[in-house]
């Protein structure tokens, strides 16, 4: 872990992923150690997902989205953006990390992975 | 008992010699300047502690008698680890390990920690920087709060208005503390603090980050980058735009602060008092760079543990503090740490307050290190017989605590008995 990245995990202000990082949230299942309880995991993404929804402005709910409802199509507008902005961090990491003399952005590969957890989260259910 | 203490008088002789043959030894090639920092850092510190394990030694029996019943040795070579019962000269901090079959406290006493509201009462610096102004840095990260406290002049009013809230009134002092250690460490930092003590904080910071401030962009904490890159990296994630408000905060805390260090009349009330210190004469921090006040306010945030108590002394002893030992304590593997964390083994410990026999209290927020130790760093190793797998690290500075506590004792016993597991750095 590059120096300084510590913060990324405890600081609060920098990005509400460490709520995720903190309840044990596991992005992927095969993350997923079995010391960390289920149960435990789905609680700590819901709240976290409560949070994220409040923040873009999406009503709040623990229903899923009716599919043709408005609020469903800002969700979906949403994770549109977020691909869009994951794609292009990834170009960026993957055109300083090749033949390229340019220095990698320090930070791009941390925001990468603040966006995909929270598409990931937003996206589930 | 008798065992250890025949041993460590074995070693008390030996190893002295040992230490001070092999730390002459040019080990660090002068072409790395960062690890050569380090490692001179650690050397002269380690030459102090073994001085001061001599001498704490020789008082041992009257200072800090052993029971039968209050130790166990973990393992026969290295580990001494205490009961969470046993006794220790003055209030203290007692960290407890997470490591499953063997429960390791450490004792940590008082003075490692670092409070920013007792440093501003106990130090002239930071009583003179109290009465010139710390109060508008506090006022700007919880100004609301402030002004309904009706009389801004009281330093002791403002800690306490402001407790509670997301920005205590001691965390501002604590990061004018952490800025002003990092440039400048003034003689009577903390009233009644000895060379070893202070060389203890010094040795704090170099392990932390060394003496150099990264630069506001890789602290990677987004309030401190500019408003465009927040943009680009960060959005759509409502993460963006706190940071855009957190930079916004943290710019008008900064430019207080460069404002406060500014006035001479805050040094001319230090020097006044310290006019024959060697001290007086070294440059005052009369500025911090954005970078610099970026780093102290990150390390706070992400490092300082905030203790709550329920005594009558509340004022005294609740607020933000920097504990320098449990910091820093290290063991692998990481056990029950989140799974992005994995790679990265880490440090999970259990604080409690120790204060008065028998009530002791768990703080509600365990304290959590999230730093790697490399053996770079300076660390001794406590290898706890459970399969392997387990050890805890100790940062050297870690020597430096008080000679009279049950802890120094058990530090000196790792030393002493075991040379070989202490890694020199390289």
């Amino acid at each position: 872990m590059p120096r300084g990245a510590e913060l990324l995990y405890t600081y609060g202000i920098l990005t509400p992923a460490d709520a995720l990082l903190f309840y044990g949230f596991a992005l992927r299942t095969e993350d997923t150690p079995s010391s960390i309880d289920h149960n435990h995991q789905n609680s700590a993404r819901q709240i976290w997902r409560r949070e994220l929804l409040f923040q873009l402005g999406l009503p709040l709910s623990d229903d899923a989205y009716a599919p043709d409802s408005d609020a469903s199509k800002r969700l979906g507008t949403i994770l549109a953006e977020y691909d869009a902005a994951t794609e292009k961090l990834q170009a960026v990491l993957m055109k300083t990390t090749g033949i390229s003399l340019s220095k990698p952005d320090p930070r791009a590969n941390s925001c990468l992975q603040v966006l995909r957890a929270e598409r990931s989260c937003l996206a589930s259910e | 008992m008798s065992i250890i203490l025949t041993s460590v008088t074995r070693w008390v002789l030996l190893v002295p010699l040992v230490v001070s043959l092999a730390l002459d030894a040019p080990l660090v090639p002068k072409s790395l300047p960062m690890s050569s920092l380090r490692f001179n850092a650690v050397r002269r510190l380690f030459r102090a502690a073994t001085r001061a394990g001599v001498e704490g030694l020789s008082n041992l029996e009257d200072a800090s008698p052993m029971s039968e019943g209050s130790a166990s040795e973990i393992c026969d070579e290295v580990a001494v680890c205490l009961s969470p019962d046993d006794g220790i000269h003055g209030p203290c901090l007692v960290l407890k390990t997470d490591l499953p079959e063997h429960v390791c406290v450490l004792k940590v006493p008082w003075g490692c920690l670092v409070g920013g509201s007792s440093w501003a009462e106990d130090s002239s610096l930071g009583r003179a920087l109290a009465h010139e102004g710390i109060l508008h840095t506090a006022a700007l990260l919880d100004s609301n709060r402030l002004q309904s406290s009706g009389d801004r002049s009281n330093f002791k009013e403002a800690i306490l208005v402001t407790e509670g809230t997301e920005f205590q009134g001691s965390e501002p002092l604590l990061v004018l503390w952490l800025l002003l250690q990092n440039r400048w460490t003034p003689c009577d930092d903390i009233s009644g603090e000895n060379d070893l003590e202070r060389a203890a904080r010094r040795a704090y910071f170099e392990a932390l980050d060394g003496p150099e401030v990264p630069d506001s962009i890789a602290v990677q904490c987004a309030f401190a980058w500019p408003e465009a890159d927040i943009a680009r990296l960060l959005a759509p994630s409502p993460t963006a735009s706190r940071a855009v408000a957190a930079r916004a905060e943290m710019q008008a805390a900064y430019g207080t602060l460069k404002a406060l260090l500014a006035r001479s009349s805050v040094w001319h009330g230090y020097l006044d008092t310290t006019a024959t210190s060697r001290d007086a004469t070294r440059s005052q921090p009369r500025d911090v760079t954005w970078d610099e006040f970026v780093w102290a306010y990150a390390t706070v945030a992400s490092r300082a543990v905030r203790f709550s108590s329920s005594r009558s002394d509340r004022s005294t002893w609740s607020g933000l503090y920097l504990e320098m030992v449990g910091d820093l304590l290290n063991h692998a593997p990481p056990r029950q740490l989140p799974p992005q964390l994995k790679h990265s083994e880490n440090t999970r410990s259990e604080a409690k307050e120790s204060g008065d026999a028998g009530s002791e209290r768990a703080v509600p927020k365990g304290a959590c290190a999230f730093r790697f130790l490399n053996e770079g760093d300076g660390c001794i190793q406590y290898h706890v017989e459970d399969g392997g797998v387990s050890q805890l690290q100790i940062p050297l500075s870690c020597l430096f605590t008080s000679t009279r506590t049950h802890f120094f004792v058990c530090v000196c016993s790792c030393v002493l008995h075991t040379p070989n597991s202490l890694h020199e750095p390289f």
